[in-house]
């Protein structure tokens, strides 16, 4: 069972009362038109599945159904940090910041 | 219709079977006397709803619900303020939910009505949920029971929180000293009466009435 701090009720919950909704900051294109087959592909199809840290989108169902984002280890289950949609993560694995 | 004058009661509440145990249909159903009842569930029956969206960032929406009102919003996560005739529960950050026992809910949508301008929503959903106030000295060991919420440790009087009771979504409410408001989809509420009952049934359940 994960514990999980929700950034909008500022409590740690039990993971019952969230939902995963998959990996967090994925940019829907501006211009959707002029992109190729594979890259329209990439956009709807094709995620992330890093082992070690990953950035992920949580709904608070059961809560205050707000969305937010969790930085997790999917290695150790440890959860570093929890923000809200629009911010940016303070924990980011080496290979994204290089 | 045979004559009941001549029915022998007696004869149910007797156990003539020897060791065998008899059990009416409705055995389950006998509860402890009221006076020993630990836990006691009351249904706040036809009280109005309000769910209130808006941006917590204008002034003026603020401004005009605590006019409509006379209450202000409770702008902190998990609070919730009361007056005389209304509770304001924090929900989300946008969203607050409007409870007014002795008030009809077109009454308070209107009030409301008058006093907010520009991007706003106020619905009345009176009909799709209901109000349980519980209560006895046995409350909290029930809501410790139901809850996945740390009720006992992190649940002060005027806390509202979102959470889960059995399998239902409900928001609940410390309202005073062992007094909790618990607020019910209407299609749960059949359902988290008789996970109430049955939670309840080691300290007895005592409904009050209206």
């Amino acid at each position: 069972m994960l514990h999980l701090f929700c950034p909008y009720c500022q409590e740690l919950r039990e993971e019952d009362e969230f939902h995963y909704r998959g990996q967090a900051h994925i940019v829907r294109p501006k211009d959707p038109e002029s992109l190729s087959d594979k890259e329209w592909g990439d956009y709807l199809f094709f995620r992330h599945n890093p082992k070690g840290i990953h950035h992920e989108m949580w709904y608070h169902v059961s809560g205050c159904r707000r969305f937010f984002n969790v930085t997790r280890n999917t290695v150790t289950y440890d959860i570093y940090e929890t923000y809200k949609i629009g911010e940016t993560p303070a924990v980011t694995a080496k290979e994204e910041t290089e | 219709m045979s004559n009941l004058t001549t029915f022998d009661f007696s004869a149910r509440a007797e156990n003539t079977q020897g060791a065998t145990r008899r059990e009416t249909p409705l055995h389950h159903i006998i509860h402890p006397n009221a006076e020993m009842a630990k836990v006691a569930f009351n249904e706040v029956a036809f009280c109005a709803q309000l769910t209130l969206r808006g941006n917590p960032d204008n002034a003026d929406f603020l401004a005009g619900v605590e006019k409509a009102l006379g209450v202000a919003l409770p702008l902190t996560p998990l609070t919730s303020h009361a007056s005389d005739s209304y509770y304001v529960f924090w929900i989300g950050p946008n969203e607050w939910l409007i409870l007014a026992p002795n008030l009809a809910p077109a009454a308070v949508e209107a009030s409301l009505r008058a006093e907010l301008t520009g991007h706003f929503a106020v619905v009345d959903v009176s009909g799709g949920q209901t109000l349980m106030t519980l209560s006895g000295e046995a409350v909290r060991e029930v809501l410790q029971k139901s809850c996945g919420y740390d009720v006992e440790a992190c649940f002060p009087v005027g806390k509202v929180v979102t959470t889960h009771f059995g399998k239902a979504t409900v928001v609940l409410h410390h309202q005073i000293e062992g007094t909790y408001l618990m607020v019910v989809r209407r299609s749960f509420a059949d359902y988290v009466w008789r996970w109430l009952e049955d939670a309840s049934a080691e300290f007895g359940l005592m409904v009050k009435g209206a």
